[in-house]
């Protein structure tokens, strides 16, 4: 189970449902790096449809890369990110980290990684 | 204090860098206060008194905050200094820990907590959903629960609080920064500080300590492997979830790539291997006064060679106090000799 979905997105009548999803997270106590990437037309309809969710609640394509981009390496330890979407005419590419991202980009963030894990774990 | 002020406005921070290379105290200095005067500009709002180190040094409290599974910090305060123990073990631990590291500091290095100046503790607990980190943000430390799998709760392990105060402690001192040579030594001091404070609790010597850091936060799924070893960088883990421990024990495998801040948690393996390799010879708590000597010399762009210098050069003064064995100048530059140091 993944985290909660915020609310069930409709997409909007004719439009093609369709996501491009390219993310990155790296670094963390354990150096981590673990990375997904994903059209959300080859995803299982649930699946799709609980990212689509997720990035609505997130607030994501609202964001401006100035708003969360780190200004200094570190702090120590935090994950550091990148996150790429592109979803019929809207396109968003960030970096950030745990501290620069604001608290509700996080339930996409955790959701991603646990997909970048799942993929690693099926030897994908 | 006229130079010292001086410095800070005319002299190029490269020259000053240079000047602290040959061994000139007040260029230190001058670099370090500017360097922690950016900083905390940059950060959060900081009272006049801390800014200027007139506040008077304190006991440090601790103050344990669930974060209740949200992805903010400071939710609910649940355990302060002195209150009874929680129900919640993880509350628990970072209490107990954090009590560990504040009278390790005090009782061995002489330092009144993260600022010597009475810092409070305030350590996040329960932070997010599956979250599998653990981290220091310039005032205080954040851990999560894991994922039950693969890691379990960060605040479990005596390890990883103490890397994270660390991190304040350095933040405090040379402020190393966080990307290239000078990040892997900031990583590196904490692993020291990590492993040397769990010794010093659990009664070990340099012998009998394991010298793995993280090996208590792995979950079932990778039971039995750590992140990193001090004694065998390189060989933390090997699986297929986390794939192999990229750390060097050497200069000569040394990782010049992008990642993970041109490389500050891999790296930082040539280092601990020196470090590993001292306390063997004198003792962990021997080693600990050498680097914790060094730490408050060292500048935030210092790198690996810098480090050699200043370490031997601490222990060598802490030679002729009586404070650690003769010979342990010659010790330390052997240990930075057989990891390829000073290149």
């Amino acid at each position: 189970m993944g985290p909660e979905v915020p609310g069930d997105y409709m997409a909007p009548i004719g439009v093609p449902v369709t996501m491009h999803i390219d993310f990155e997270c790296s670094g963390g106590f354990a150096n981590l790096r673990l990375i997904y990437r994903a059209d959300t037309a080859e995803l299982p309809q649930e699946l799709s449809s609980e990212l689509f969710g997720l990035v609505e609640g997130s607030g994501v394509f609202e964001l401006q890369e100035s708003d969360v981009a780190p200004q200094s390496p570190g702090p120590p330890d935090v994950f550091f990110y990148r996150l790429s979407l592109a979803e019929g005419g809207r396109k968003t590419s960030l970096s950030f980290n745990d501290v620069t991202a604001p608290a509700q980009l996080h339930p996409l963030l955790a959701r991603l990684r646990e997909l970048a894990l799942e993929q690693r774990r099926n030897g994908k | 204090m006229g130079f010292h002020k001086c410095c800070c406005l005319f002299i190029p921070p490269r020259v000053l860098e240079n000047l602290a290379r040959t061994g000139v105290e007040q260029a230190r200095l001058s670099i370090q206060q500017s360097q922690q005067s950016r900083a905390k500009r940059g950060a959060k709002i900081v009272d006049m008194a801390t800014f200027t180190a007139t506040r008077k040094a304190e006991a440090a409290k601790r103050q344990v905050y669930d974060c209740k599974r949200t992805w903010l910090q400071r939710v609910n305060l649940v355990r302060s200094e002195g209150a009874p123990a929680s129900t919640d073990v993880a509350v628990n631990d970072a209490y107990n820990f954090a009590g560990k590291l504040r009278d390790y500091f005090k009782k061995v290095l002489g330092r009144n907590s993260i600022d010597n100046l009475g810092m409070d503790l305030i350590l996040n607990v329960h932070f997010g959903l599956k979250y599998m980190n653990a981290f220091w943000d310039g005032d205080e430390m954040t851990f999560g629960d894991g994922d039950g799998e693969i890691f379990i709760n960060f605040s479990k392990s005596l390890d990883v609080v103490a890397h994270e105060l660390a991190h304040g402690v350095t933040q405090f001192t040379a402020n190393l920064e966080y990307k290239s040579q000078s990040g892997a030594l900031n990583e590196h001091f904490s692993d020291v500080f990590g492993s040397a404070i769990t010794q010093y609790a659990d009664k070990q010597t340099a012998d009998d300590a394991d010298w793995l850091i993280g090996d208590e936060i792995m979950g079932p799924d990778l039971y039995g492997e750590a992140l990193r070893s001090m004694k065998a960088p390189g060989t933390a883990y090997d699986n297929s979830l986390l794939g192999k421990d990229p750390q060097p024990d050497h200069m000569n495998s040394y990782y010049a790539g992008p990642e993970d801040n041109e490389g500050v948690h891999i790296n930082s393996g040539i280092p601990n291997k020196a470090f590993y390799r001292v306390a063997m010879d004198i003792g962990t708590d021997k080693a600990v006064l050498v680097w914790y000597a060094a730490l408050q010399k060292l500048w935030a762009t210092a790198n690996f060679n810098d480090a050699v210098g200043v370490i031997v050069d601490s222990a060598r003064l802490l030679t002729r106090a009586g404070k650690v064995p003769v010979g342990s100048p010659q010790t330390v530059r052997a240990a930075f000799k057989a990891v390829g140091l000073p290149t």
